[in-house]
């Protein structure tokens, strides 16, 4: 998996690529921890480009979100593809999650 | 005429991703849709990924070996290891119906893996898990 970080005016936007599993969720982990440790709070997480996730890669955004929570902060995803959108609705993340068509729509939303 | 695979990765999280190839490899030969090989390939990897993280005390390499069989209208996948005893079929099912702070991390996996599968079945034999699924392709 390969994610690319960059910035929307306040919102830190994190574009994945490849397999969201247990061996590569780590990563993106990191990164959410070291963001919030420095003080972010409006989180997009794109998928456009992800072909795959598991519960490891939903667990993440768990407890990314739990986290920003308290904080008022928010994660929000977007461009899903069917097969991972899908993925969300049986682990019921669909209800927890704003899931907006592409990152334009995810920006204005955050703002 | 039944089509079958078997592979055997060590319980390494580096290995889902050869795993995840050989499922679809053999989910493009034995003629499976994208979405039945796409939920082969996540049930496959959730069990195994449960083995991985919390089936050994040790930290010796052990094998897991996943077969795949695809008959006409369903396709079988096993996953047989040597670590402790765990029975997915019996797991209780998460509660996803509850708010954020209260949602709990655990127990995706298995959950999962039981509802792109049609049926779980799980045994014990020579200290051995085995753990049998089946999906319907037609």
């Amino acid at each position: 998996m390969e994610i690319s970080e960059t910035r929307r005016e306040e919102i830190v936007v994190l574009r994945l690529s490849g397999r969201l599993d247990a061996s590569t969720a780590g990563a993106l982990a990191a990164k959410l921890r070291a963001s919030i440790d420095a003080g972010e709070t409006r989180f997009i997480v794109d998928a456009e480009r992800l072909a795959y996730v598991d519960s490891a890669g939903l667990q993440t955004l768990l407890v990314a979100a739990k986290r920003l929570q308290p904080l008022a902060g928010r994660i929000v995803l977007s461009a899903l593809g069917e097969p991972i959108r899908r993925i969300f609705d049986i682990a019921g993340l669909s209800m927890l999650f704003e899931i907006h068509p592409d990152e334009s729509a995810a920006v204005a939303a955050l703002r | 005429m039944g089509r079958a695979t078997a592979i055997t990765v060590t319980n390494d999280l580096a290995e889902l991703e050869r795993l995840s190839r050989v499922v679809e490899e053999f989910g493009r030969a034995a003629g499976l849709s994208t979405q039945v090989t796409f939920d082969l390939q996540l049930a496959a990897n959730e069990i195994v990924t449960n083995v991985i993280l919390h089936g050994y005390d040790d930290q010796r390499e052990h094998a897991i070996v996943v077969r795949l069989v695809a008959n006409a209208g369903e396709v079988a996948i096993e996953v047989e290891d040597d670590g402790r005893p765990f029975d997915p079929s019996s797991a209780p099912a998460p509660r996803l119906d509850l708010p954020l702070e209260e949602r709990p991390l655990g127990g995706l996996g298995v959950h999962l893996a039981r509802r792109v599968t049609d049926a779980i079945e799980y045994r014990r034999q020579d200290d051995r898990n085995i753990l049998r699924m089946r999906k319907k392709t037609a």
